[in-house]
């Protein structure tokens, strides 16, 4: 009886696996490449907080596929603009027009902001309306003032060509291209867009920065107005030392205005407490980036430095850190601007505008 | 053969039952976890509502509210410790942050109080060592002593002139300017809620911050006078320090 019960088993092991070997055979193994990143020694520590959703890990077919993506003038109605018309990689993926221009000469109503450390910021948007670039990259592409196109189009034009249905295949196991797939793959690329190799980077790992002491001693008394409660106190909005992404990543009236005419978080959340907030972008990189404020008012940081020290506007909603309101501002002296303006200028990494993988494929 | 193998099973059940309480004490332990909430004026914390009165008579309301927990502990009945080790960031515009629940477990029985410490101890405190804080941008510059902010509060009052001014008022190490230099001293607050209870299953402790208990008992605090540029104020930080003793209560423990 024991044999027979044995036999039995084993007759049954043999069919499950025979089962298994039938299916495998018939299917392609989808299996993309883990793509590592190698983070600038003043990130490695950030790495646990990356925001990487689990449905889309960065793997090497991914990161190729999103980079051609973004430099895909196709994605637009005309075929004129990409994404890259109007976040420049020598701009630090911004351009250096007040307002962009979409493929009707269409001026928006927002400064292009750049496209660094993506990852590790909470929301995208001035008004910070997507909470992952996935849910950013959706919109350009149908505003009608941007792309002015319909995913329905992009999704036909990018199906009927051979080379792409082979890259979508290698990224995501799948021909059947659609807009969740294209926006995933853009947003792997950006997650790629990292920036940590700034004078001001390499100063805080120990290494020469490569400037002249008697600058870098100028950034350093820029970085104490900027520290300074009563003098700059810009490091609240926009971090410090220990925070590399040098923003506080949440939203805040900066005193532009006394009434409002683009309600920014405030149009987003309905709450009258938000109008006029916006969200604090990062200075890395603002030499590359100018304009400057949500709306590009600011051509110069000369000018954005005189506005925190005397151009203060007040309204309902200016932020608490906003000082000396009354008198316009921190009333900084020509040396603390100075100062003030060559610390900001020491975030500059050039690497990053001239990285090889960031550029057009 | 089935009465067999049912015998020889029943036979190990009840051997591994006996083993089990021969060799433990039973003294079980549950899940505690703790809920951070805010009140003003001995009512529920509205942000954005300019209908606050503190000691000094400002009208004020609260726009932000983030403060920093370190090293919780219950106190047994024979004066013995539990130490929860940690820190905790409460963001009040972020219902996520007010329960501080690391997977605590707590011995059943009697407590008669809860301690924590508002911010951090010196050997704590300091500056960069925790990533999560620092990306919050909650560093305390290092010309008032460094490490982290403990506290960030802000928002509107109705100045002397009937207008509606801003404060912020921060709290961190308190630098001290003397005639041989700067002097650091530590700000943080050892805060002992005296309160009886019993462990006897999973439990939420609730702790309340009445706000504007910030602002009085013993220093009137008038938001005419210290409204903004609290950080390098050295008098201001050691008045929040010892204002910041009486802020706290335990709200409920719920089992």
């Amino acid at each position: 009886m024991a044999t027979a019960k044995h036999s039995l088993i084993l007759l049954l092991v043999f069919f499950i696996v025979g089962c298994e070997d039938d299916d495998m055979g018939d299917m392609e193994v989808f299996d993309p490449t883990p793509f590592e990143l190698v983070l600038p020694a003043v990130l490695e520590p950030f790495e646990p907080l990356m925001k990487i959703p689990d449905d889309n890990p960065l793997t090497v077919e991914g990161v190729a596929l999103g980079r051609k993506l973004f430099f895909e003038p196709r994605l637009s109605a005309d075929g004129s603009l990409s994404c890259a018309g109007c976040h420049i990689p020598s701009k630090s993926f911004a351009e250096n027009e007040q307002f962009s221009t979409g493929i009707d000469g269409i001026a928006g109503n927002r400064n292009a902001q750049n496209i660094v450390n993506l990852s590790w910021m909470n929301s995208l948007f001035w008004d910070g309306r997507a909470k992952s670039i996935e849910d950013q990259a959706l919109e350009p592409v149908v505003n009608p003032i941007e792309m002015h196109n319909r995913w329905s189009e992009v999704e036909h034009e990018l199906r009927s060509d051979e080379e792409y249905r082979q890259l979508f295949k290698a990224a995501f196991g799948t021909e059947d291209i659609d807009s969740m797939l294209v926006v995933k793959a853009i947003a792997q690329f950006e997650r790629t867009l990292i920036s940590g190799n700034s004078a001001f980077d390499k100063y805080l790992n120990g290494q020469p920065t490569g400037w002249r002491q008697e600058d870098f001693d100028a950034v350093l008394r820029g970085l104490d107005v900027f520290m300074a409660e009563e003098k700059g106190d810009c490091f609240h909005c926009h971090g410090d030392p220990t925070n590399p992404f040098w923003t506080d990543n949440i939203f805040h009236n900066n005193g532009l205005d006394e009434t409002f005419s683009d309600l920014g978080l405030g149009a987003i959340t309905g709450s009258e407490s938000d109008n006029g907030k916006f969200k604090t972008p990062t200075l890395r990189n603002l030499l590359f980036t100018a304009p400057y404020m949500h709306d590009g008012r600011f051509n110069s940081l000369e000018e954005v430095v005189e506005h925190y020290s005397t151009g203060l506007k007040n309204s309902p909603t200016i932020d608490p850190l906003m000082k000396n309101i009354d008198q316009g501002g921190v009333q900084l002296s020509p040396q603390d601007k100075s100062d003030l303006i060559m610390f900001m200028k020491s975030l500059t990494d050039s690497s990053f505008i001239t990285n090889p993988d960031f550029q057009d494929p | 053969m089935k009465n067999w193998i049912c015998l020889v099973m029943a036979f190990l059940v009840v051997f591994s039952w006996s083993c089990g309480d021969d060799d433990e004490v039973s003294i079980e332990s549950f899940p505690v976890n703790f809920n951070f909430s805010s009140e003003a004026n001995g009512l529920q914390l509205e942000l954005n509502e300019l209908q606050y009165e503190n000691e000094a008579g400002n009208t004020f309301s609260v726009e932000k509210l983030q403060y920093l927990i370190s090293d919780v502990s219950l106190t047994r009945e024979d004066g013995s410790t539990v130490d929860l080790e940690g820190y905790h960031f409460v963001d009040v515009t972020d219902p996520s942050t007010t329960v501080y629940d690391k997977g605590f477990t707590v011995e059943e029985g009697d407590y008669t109080g809860i301690s924590f410490v508002f911010g951090f101890r010196d050997e704590d405190n300091i500056t960069g060592a925790y990533t999560d804080l620092n990306a919050l941008s909650w560093s305390w510059p290092e010309m008032l002593g460094g490490g982290y902010h403990f506290m960030k509060l802000e928002g509107r009052y109705v100045d002397t002139n009937t207008n509606t001014a801003t404060y912020a008022t921060h709290m961190g190490n308190a630098r001290e300017i003397t005639a041989s230099g700067n002097v650091i001293h530590s700000n943080f607050v050892e805060v002992n809620l005296e309160q009886s209870f019993t462990i006897n299953g999973p439990a939420t402790i609730g702790i309340i911050m009445e706000i504007s208990n910030w602002y009085s008992n013993p220093h009137t605090w008038d938001l005419n006078l210290l409204n903004n540029t609290i950080m390098p104020n050295y008098e201001a930080q050691i008045m929040l320090n010892d204002n910041g003793h009486n802020v706290f209560s335990v709200e409920a423990i719920i089992q």
